[in-house]
């Protein structure tokens, strides 16, 4: 069992019947990776949220470059977190927590223009689109507009990033669950987004200590706001019970098996609740929750990679491992068609030269263009 | 596990939209126009809003009516009443026209800690045939009450005027209680006759209402708000040929 073994990843999305009903995309968008550098093992997640109406009539894509975004920007900043956590430097500001600093003032900086440069470049390379026009314009990426909610989870330290709705859940070892960003109660559906015009003002990023947490969630809006919560409440009754079970599933090693079950209370979640897409991405300590060998991969997504220390360039020794067509058809049994982005990383990161491959994209989809997969 | 826990499929509950009639009862609305008025929002609330939510499963509608003449009161209320057990009591005409203590008591329920954590944008709809006699001021007054909730600025508020505007009728005054995105392109509903009343309480209510139900996520613009829900066009202006007996 190596290091990465310690924490694993799932997650689950589902187009919701608004969208079924009405024809159109699956606007979420979500991705889990392991990859470890220089012996240093991570897990990335990413949801992120298209805003869907005719406005946006790109956020299907817009969420989908998200994800990505963070992945790359989470990557970048973990391999200089690694390089500091195992060589420390005397240099001022190059200390770990002079980069935990720089991540509370700069990632959110970051994100944003690495999101904005991916939107123009797919718009150049796929839309054939020219692009000009002031930068900072909303215009310009406004069809895009998605929110993005990631986590980098590190050894010891977990890195949070939301922009927009939707919530990321710490849960602790006791059993408690925090909400990472309290809602501010603000009526209706306008959310932060990623095309506003200086959304790194309205976002959010975290630092915690994973001392005494045992898993973490992010879920899409579709989730969490198909539960009551009450005014005193700073988590709903829903939101806990769904990470309750998640984590008994997991202690019970029992994840992968109940992946259809899950799918079909997300489905119930959009029948009965919000009736928009529904995404969730969990990461778990498997030392702190007793499970044993990491669960095999259903249509709940799974990622592990096995880093090899004798030989830094095959750093991922199993390809990350999707949901196969077999298992899409299996949870589709009831002709609920599944509209899924899934963009996972196969990270191969050296000691030496670091090696990054590009993330592999898999397009399950009945409605996103064909193009999307083209680029990628 | 007996004990296990279990996925929580009975928190999962309905996106709520309250919806909101503030009705004019003053002494002059007695006669054809409660008559009308009543006829019309049985039809509205046995017929008109369940044929829209049988369309939008996952939202759950809150009725309430404020009667309003020489003060307010719910006649449909106060606690929220789920549409499909709304049983319309017909409302009598008598006293003088409280607009403002209406919209005040608007107000007291779309404060934040009075309504749904994840609703849907409430509908308000102020029907009247005349002007508050209440003042000026006092109008006013209720109107940046109205203005200055979080839930107040995202109702979708829609006035329909009965009556001739210029005479007992102040457009201006209704104009200010629509939501300002509609303002210009919807403005005051004006009804002068039987028809026309019940053709525009009958689309006020359920555009609303759909539109509402169907609101969509949008973000936070610096370039300023427009209207986050979308409303069809009004039915056309009926100024039918009458012989002028069938106007209010």
């Amino acid at each position: 069992m190596t290091s990465n073994e310690k924490w694993g990843v799932a997650a689950a999305s589902r187009r919701g019947v608004s969208h079924i009903r009405n024809e159109t995309p699956c606007q979420d968008a979500f991705g889990t990776w392991c990859a470890s550098f220089a012996g240093n093992p991570c897990q990335i997640l990413a949801v992120s949220d298209g805003h869907g109406s005719d406005e946006y009539h790109h956020s299907h894509f817009g969420s989908f470059l998200a994800i990505r975004s963070a992945y790359e920007e989470f990557v970048e900043f973990f391999q200089w977190y690694s390089l500091l956590k195992t060589a420390p430097s005397d240099i001022e500001g190059l200390q770990p927590s002079g980069l935990e600093r720089d991540f509370k003032t700069g990632f959110a900086r970051r994100v944003v223009r690495r999101w904005r440069e991916n939107v123009k470049a797919f718009q150049r390379d796929v839309l054939k689109v020219d692009v000009t026009g002031d930068d900072s314009s909303e215009h310009q990426y406004k069809a895009f507009g998605c929110t993005l909610l990631a986590a980098l989870v590190t050894r010891d330290r977990a890195f949070f990033f939301q922009l927009g709705d939707g919530g990321i859940f710490i849960r602790k070892d006791d059993g408690e669950i925090y909400p990472l960003v309290e809602d501010d109660d603000e009526p209706g559906e306008a959310t932060d987004s990623l095309a506003s015009r200086d959304p790194e003002k309205t976002a959010f990023t975290s630092a915690v200590s994973l001392d005494d947490v045992s898993a973490v969630m992010l879920a899409t809006d579709g989730l969490t706001k198909s539960f009551t919560r009450g005014h005193d409440e700073i988590v709903s009754k829903g939101i806990r019970k769904t990470i309750g079970w998640l984590v008994n599933r997991v202690i019970a090693e029992k994840l992968d098996v109940e992946g259809p079950v899950f799918d079909k209370f997300l489905d119930n979640c959009s029948l009965s609740g919000t009736g928009d897409d529904v995404t969730v991405a969990i990461a778990f300590s498997r030392e702190k929750l007793n499970c044993g060998t990491p669960p095999h991969p259903h249509n709940v997504e799974r990622g592990r990679s096995e880093a090899n220390p004798t030989d830094p360039k095959r750093a991922v020794s199993e390809p990350q491992e999707h949901a196969t067509k077999d298992s899409f058809e299996e949870s589709c049994s009831e002709g609920q068609p599944i509209t899924k982005v899934v963009v996972t990383g196969n990270v191969a990161i050296g000691n030496s030269a670091p090696q990054t491959t590009p993330p592999d994209t898999v397009v399950e989809s009945s409605n996103a263009s064909t193009d999307a997969g083209d680029v990628f | 596990m007996s004990d296990a826990p279990v996925l929580p499929v009975d928190e999962i509950a309905k996106r709520e939209l309250e919806f909101f009639l503030l009705a004019d009862c003053s002494s002059s609305m007695s006669g054809e126009k409660i008559a009308t008025l009543n006829h019309v929002m049985r039809e509205v609330v046995n017929t008109d809003l369940p044929n829209v939510l049988g369309n939008q499963p996952n939202v759950q509608m809150n009725f309430r009516v404020i009667a309003f003449s020489s003060d307010a009161r719910f006649a449909i209320g106060p606690d929220p009443v789920p549409i499909e057990n709304v049983t319309w009591q017909d409302l009598s005409a008598n006293g003088a026209t409280a607009t403002a203590d209406a919209i005040n008591l608007l107000c007291t329920h779309l404060a934040n800690e009075r309504m749904p954590k994840r609703g849907l944008p409430p509908v308000c709809i102020l029907i009247s045939d005349g002007m508050c006699t209440q003042g000026a001021e006092e109008y006013e007054r209720a109107i940046s009450n109205l203005e200055a909730l979080p839930w107040g600025k995202k109702a979708i508020r829609l006035s329909i005027g009965l009556g001739k505007i210029g005479y007992d009728l102040d457009e201006e005054e209704l104009k200010k209680f629509v939501m300002p995105a509609f303002r210009n392109e919807i403005g005051v509903l004006n009804a002068q006759n039987k028809s026309q009343l019940t053709k525009y309480l009958r689309w006020a209510s359920v555009s609303a209402s759909i539109a509402s139900s169907m609101t969509k996520s949008k973000m936070n613009s610096s370039e300023g708000s427009g209207a986050h829900v979308v409303l069809p066009p009004p039915p056309d202006d009926l100024v039918e040929p009458t012989d002028g007996t069938d106007v209010f």
